[in-house]
């Protein structure tokens, strides 16, 4: 989960401008949405340049967001338009070298949205597995099946059966946010 | 926002699909309505690619400059240093003041927190609200004003590169000078996309918004392209209203000789008139109609000197202009209340609450406002 999905008081200190409170955003969002606009740019290098700027636009302006869904809109909504305004500028460029310009799909970029919360969510959750899990679950995420993984790792079935169900519930775990909104609940009204 | 929730909601749903897909190595029900979706992480092996992609973006380093670009260092001999810098820059701000920026006020009113800023061909922010002097592949810019930036290339500069500048909204108009000697005056919600020096045939800029264009006499054609509406020119002073959201753009010729060719955005039908100075090429784009008048000069151009000048406008218009000058939100209670015509002609400078009360005073509509959002209503 994001520092900014379970932590009160990481908001005020964003809100409040806090440079500290900015590096864990940063490391927090960075891959997402360089993630993001790489799929829009189809360029890494770009996608890069794109999601470094949207944190250092977003460290000079005075911004209030008033909770995190709002926060994590205005990141995707400033690389979108970043993304969208670089892709106008190289197509004027190729329109002076008389190539013809490549076609943008606003409404591709919503869907792209999907796309990278979904990876987000799961490379987080690969890279918080233990080792012997994570190796078993790597597999099982490209798509092989437990007696192709036993072969290919040389573990036994019933090690890669065990792994494979443990990975399973920890993603089922990490995905019931219902848990920690309670759990804040209850922080709230005991505060 | 809401737009994002629906993102979320999606993708939690598709996250519940692969779950199973993992459990039963069935990734048949992953993301079927989508083809996008099923191609990039309803199927295994893309998945995995894309995680590896998530993965290969490098935070550290990434972190490391954005740390250097935004942090201040914070021990005590470098607060001496800030304030003996406070002290020369206030000194030289002061200096400056006087001795180049002329007659230009500084003002102090919130809107004017936005600033013009250019954007390089790598991406690159130039605040231009602080002293500028770059060297970019023999081109060299520089801010001598508050309000201007000036683009000089040296001798023999081969390469060019694509920059744009840009107003925001709520921000001053401010001036560029291409490395032609072209002036160009560029209104506030406007960006122009133009090459750090001209080469080939033909002189092109793009422009979204409006600007005011005193282009150097040459034997090169001088082009501004826009979403709709073309102008070609040789050597002339011309204004060109073209902001994406108004219904009807124009340009309006002052001096020269101009050919204007706008189009639509769906066919690529072309129409083109030729303009004479004191004339004006108009076109509606939802219907596709091109129509020439003259006009009053003064009027279109009355926004280079800071007024804002409405002649017979429907309140509408008025506020769409007012929201755009000042960075507002404006809604209208009622919509009879759009249809109101007035005359008005008040300096920007006199900032929005003036302006509304003036409004007020002659039409006798009211404005309140809530949650940052100015109502109109009667």
């Amino acid at each position: 989960m994001k520092h900014v999905e379970t932590d009160i008081s990481f908001l005020k200190q964003l809100n409040a401008r806090q440079h500290e409170a900015f590096k864990v955003l940063f490391k927090d969002y960075y891959q997402d949405l360089a993630y993001y606009s790489c799929k829009i740019l189809k360029d890494p290098i770009a996608a890069e340049d794109i999601a470094q700027d949207v944190f250092i636009r977003l460290w000079e302006k005075e911004n209030h967001f008033e909770n995190h869904l709002a926060l994590k809109s205005y990141l995707y909504l400033s690389a979108r338009n970043n993304c969208l305004n670089y892709l106008r500028h190289h197509q004027i460029v190729s329109e002076f070298e008389n190539k013809l310009p490549e076609e943008t799909s606003d409404e591709s970029t919503w869907n792209t949205i999907v796309e990278s919360e979904i990876i987000s969510i799961l490379s987080e959750y690969i890279n918080q597995l233990p080792p012997e899990c994570k190796k078993i679950m790597e597999f099982v995420l490209q798509g092989y099946n437990s007696s192709e993984i036993a072969s290919q790792t040389g573990a036994t079935a019933s090690t890669v059966r065990t792994q494979k169900q443990r990975g399973i519930s920890l993603l089922r775990k990490m995905m019931s946010p219902e848990l920690f909104t309670l759990f804040i609940a209850f922080f709230r009204s005991s505060e | 926002m809401m737009q994002i929730k629906k993102e979320i909601e999606e993708a939690n749903k598709i996250l519940k699909e692969i779950e199973e897909a993992l459990n039963t190595e069935d990734w048949e029900h992953v993301a079927t309505h989508d083809n996008y979706l099923k191609k990039e992480i309803g199927t295994p092996r893309q998945l995995y690619s894309n995680i590896k992609l998530h993965e290969s973006f490098n935070i550290e380093n990434a972190l490391g400059k954005f740390t250097q670009k935004t942090q201040s260092p914070r021990k005590i001999k470098t607060i001496y240093k800030y304030i003996a810098a406070a002290c020369v820059l206030l000194a030289s701000m002061t200096y400056l003041t006087f001795h180049y920026w002329g007659k230009e006020k500084a003002e102090l009113t919130p809107y004017s927190l936005q600033h013009a800023y250019l954007i390089l061909d790598n991406g690159q922010h130039v605040n231009l609200n602080q002293k500028v002097n770059l060297d970019k592949d023999g081109v060299t810019i520089t801010n001598p004003g508050a309000s201007k930036v000036i683009y000089t290339a040296n001798q023999n500069v081969e390469t060019t590169t694509q920059n744009k500048l840009i107003v925001p909204l709520g921000a001053e108009k401010y001036i560029l000078q291409l490395s032609d000697g072209t002036i160009v005056k560029i209104n506030v919600g406007s960006e122009l996309t133009f090459p750090s020096v001209f080469t080939g045939d033909n002189r092109i800029v793009e422009l979204s918004g409006e600007a005011y264009f005193d282009v150097t006499h040459s034997t090169t054609p001088f082009i501004v392209r826009s979403k709709n509406m073309d102008v070609k020119v040789l050597g002339t002073t011309f204004n060109m209203m073209v902001y994406p959201e108004e219904p009807v753009i124009n340009t309006t010729l002052i001096s020269g000789k101009v050919m204007v060719t706008c189009h639509s955005d769906k066919d690529s039908i072309t129409q083109t008139a030729v303009l004479n100075p004191g004339m004006q090429a108009n076109y509606q784009k939802e219907v596709q109609r091109l129509e020439i008048n003259p006009v009053d000069c003064e009027y279109y151009t009355a926004w280079i000197k800071g007024d804002l000048s409405f002649e017979n406008a429907s309140m509408e218009e008025i506020m769409r202009i007012i929201a755009r000058n000042y960075n507002l939100k404006i809604v209208f209670d009622s919509e009879e209340l759009k249809d109101i015509k007035c005359f008005i002609s008040i300096k920007k400078e006199k900032g929005f609450e003036e302006i509304l009360k003036i409004i007020n005073m002659a039409t006798g509509v009211q404005f309140r406002t809530e949650n940052d959002v100015i109502h109109i209503y009667k």
